[in-house]
């Protein structure tokens, strides 16, 4: 399972330091979409995975015109879209496909 | 006393030839000097397995049990010295590209706890600034990067690419949140909730 997982959201609370079986999933899921890093996410996934985050109000995700233009602002890896979702394990950045929607 | 341990690339093999993704595609070093700090694709080569449905039943339940990071810190470790080998022996069984290393903070602590590991297993490394639930400082779009953008950080980086105190690695800490305020560098998680912790690295003998 890779990319176009049919990610859906959850529902519980959430903060930087405690997490939810929700965002347990939701990690498992993203190390799995991602192929441990090394793929991006489809569009699709990306915003459902966003969708969720900000309505949990995660602080930080973000998913700005220089995360996700290409070149992107990563100064490691220009040529790679992101967005950014704290507390995935992947570090600060998630890899997306080109062509996601600021927000 | 030490948080885990974690299976990392070995310095001159963290890299990925993956055509995207995160991880860096040649080894992070300035000159012949390797970042050899904890953001050396922690855990990846069994999460590439896990994945790709490859890996042995076995050590699949085992790693699900007990390489966790039920915080959101970004550090999954193992609390299990003989587990912590065991996985490593797997990563190394056709090449030897990674190793062992163990982490602490003390906030990692809080999280995490701690165990106690005999100290002449451990060799101390360095310390690492990493941000909790967020990414490496020295990597990434840190020093390892941009070094003109830390022109006096390079003579005080360690044999091992780190910082030789938590008070130093405090100091690049400061200096690298005003490039991110100059706009130099893309902006990090908010650090009330994201806090950047110097890390101190360990490389643990499993011989």
């Amino acid at each position: 399972m890779h990319n176009n997982n049919g990610i859906t959201g959850g529902g519980a609370a959430n903060n930087a330091t405690v997490q939810s079986g929700d965002r347990q999933a939701l990690n498992s899921l993203l190390k799995d979409a991602t192929n441990s890093g090394t793929q991006p996410l489809s569009v699709d996934d990306a915003n459902t995975v966003l969708n969720w985050a900000l309505e949990q109000k995660i602080p930080g995700v973000r998913a700005s015109s220089g995360d996700v233009g290409v070149p992107s602002n990563w100064t490691a890896n220009p040529a790679q879209p992101h967005v950014h979702i704290p507390g995935t394990g992947l570090g600060n950045h998630i890899p997306v496909e080109s062509g996601g929607t600021p927000r | 006393m030490t948080c885990g341990f974690m299976v990392v690339r070995k310095p001159p093999e963290n890299f990925s030839l993956a055509a995207s993704g995160i991880w860096p595609k040649t080894a992070p070093r300035i000159g012949m000097l390797y970042y050899a700090g904890a953001w050396r694709m922690p855990w990846h080569d069994i999460d590439l397995e896990l994945y790709g449905g490859t890996l042995p039943n076995n050590l699949r339940e085992l790693y699900r049990t007990n390489v966790t990071d039920l915080q959101g810190s970004g550090f999954s470790l193992c609390k299990d010295l003989g587990l912590a080998i065991k996985f490593l022996e797997y990563c190394n069984r056709e090449t030897f590209r990674c190793e062992l290393i163990a982490v602490y903070s003390p906030r990692l602590a809080e999280l995490k706890g701690t165990i106690d590991v005999a100290d002449d297993l451990l060799r101390h490394l360095g310390w690492d600034p990493i941000q909790i639930g967020g990414g490496p400082l020295l990597v990434d779009n840190g020093i390892f990067t941009v070094p003109d953008l830390f022109p006096t950080w390079r003579e005080r980086l360690n044999e091992n690419g780190l910082l030789a105190s938590a008070e130093e690695a405090l100091q690049y800490v400061s200096n690298y949140l005003q490039l991110v305020e100059a706009k130099l560098i893309e902006e990090i998680y908010p650090t009330d909730s994201n806090p950047i912790e110097p890390i101190r690295v360990f490389s643990v003998r499993t011989d």
